[in-house]
């Protein structure tokens, strides 16, 4: 918490993004509030990055169901390899068991 | 008489049942959190597995099928722990070779202007094709902080219990995240030849 309030009032683009990201995550304090209004009235560079984050996470917040369905890393089903394998394992646990 | 389980826990017995009433719910529920379907076909299968081993714990207090997703979420809670620490040295790295800023901490290229209108993007197929590629160049854990921040929107809070990181830590995951997806988008989409689609 000390760190957070003790940014420089002049920002670097590379901190002066770090806080416009983590704006989206949790209320920034008052200090670095400040710090970023007066780095952004004179970088055009990142009111343009703080504008393509918000295009970016209205847009993935506008992702229509048909695409998240078929989104890859989510799967819906087990695959019929992993279902025979954990089957098997879970029987030779078993088997294992009853022996002792 | 102690000796019998209980009717309800014999009827659980049968472990293979398990397998196909629950298996596709856990699938699910892990590949909504961690980066491929490799890694959550192998946290279910090890939570079938301590399952097993752990199936006397059970007390028939709550379903079944919600004991099973507990366990399961212990393993995706180990999984990240596991995976941030190997994966953080590499990602500076990664960082670095991409060079974002230069040595006095300005633009090295200067973010375009994106002209888009979220509505009419998020309806383009061909986008969210290039926006998978990008998400997927992504080092897993770097894609899972935005993928779980972004498109799951989950909470900061329920973010830190999950992966076990720290939240100054998922801020910085997630400030990497974010300059290395805008900057793939911005080449592969809107600045392709420099006539992307309005």
């Amino acid at each position: 918490m000390k760190k957070q309030e003790s940014v420089p009032l002049l920002l670097s683009c590379r901190e002066a993004s770090r806080l416009i990201s983590e704006a989206l995550d949790r209320e920034l304090t008052r200090r670095e509030r400040w710090a970023l209004r007066i780095h952004t009235i004179m970088c055009s560079a990142c009111r343009r990055f703080s504008a393509q984050l918000i295009v970016l996470r209205q847009t993935v917040g506008k992702m229509p169901d048909r695409f998240r369905q078929q989104w890859p890393a989510q799967p819906t089903r087990l695959s019929q390899e992993r279902r025979a394998t954990i089957k098997r394992l879970l029987a030779e646990a078993g088997r294992r068991e009853s022996q002792n | 008489m102690a000796d019998q389980p209980p009717p309800q826990s014999r009827r659980r017995c049968d472990p293979a049942e398990w397998v196909d009433r629950y298996g596709d719910a856990l699938l699910r529920f892990a590949g909504a959190r961690v980066a491929s379907r490799e890694a959550a076909e192998d946290l279910v299968q090890d939570a079938f597995l301590a399952a097993f081993r752990h199936r006397e714990k059970f007390d028939g207090k709550s379903a079944f099928g919600t004991w099973l997703i507990s366990i399961l979420r212990n393993k995706i809670v180990d999984h990240f722990r596991k995976s941030g620490r190997t994966l953080e040295m590499s990602d500076d790295e990664l960082i670095e070779s991409l060079k974002p800023f230069n040595a006095k901490g300005k633009w090295s290229k200067s973010p375009a202007n994106w002209r888009s209108a979220p509505d009419r993007l998020a309806e383009n197929a061909e986008f969210w094709g290039i926006f998978q590629t990008c998400l997927g160049d992504l080092p897993a854990h770097l894609a899972q902080a935005f993928k779980l921040r972004e498109i799951d929107s989950t909470s900061i809070d329920e973010m830190t219990r999950l992966t076990g990181v720290t939240s100054k830590n998922l801020a910085v995951r997630l400030h990497r995240a974010r300059l290395l997806l805008r900057s793939c988008l911005e080449k592969k989409w809107f600045c392709r030849g420099d006539k992307g689609p309005k």
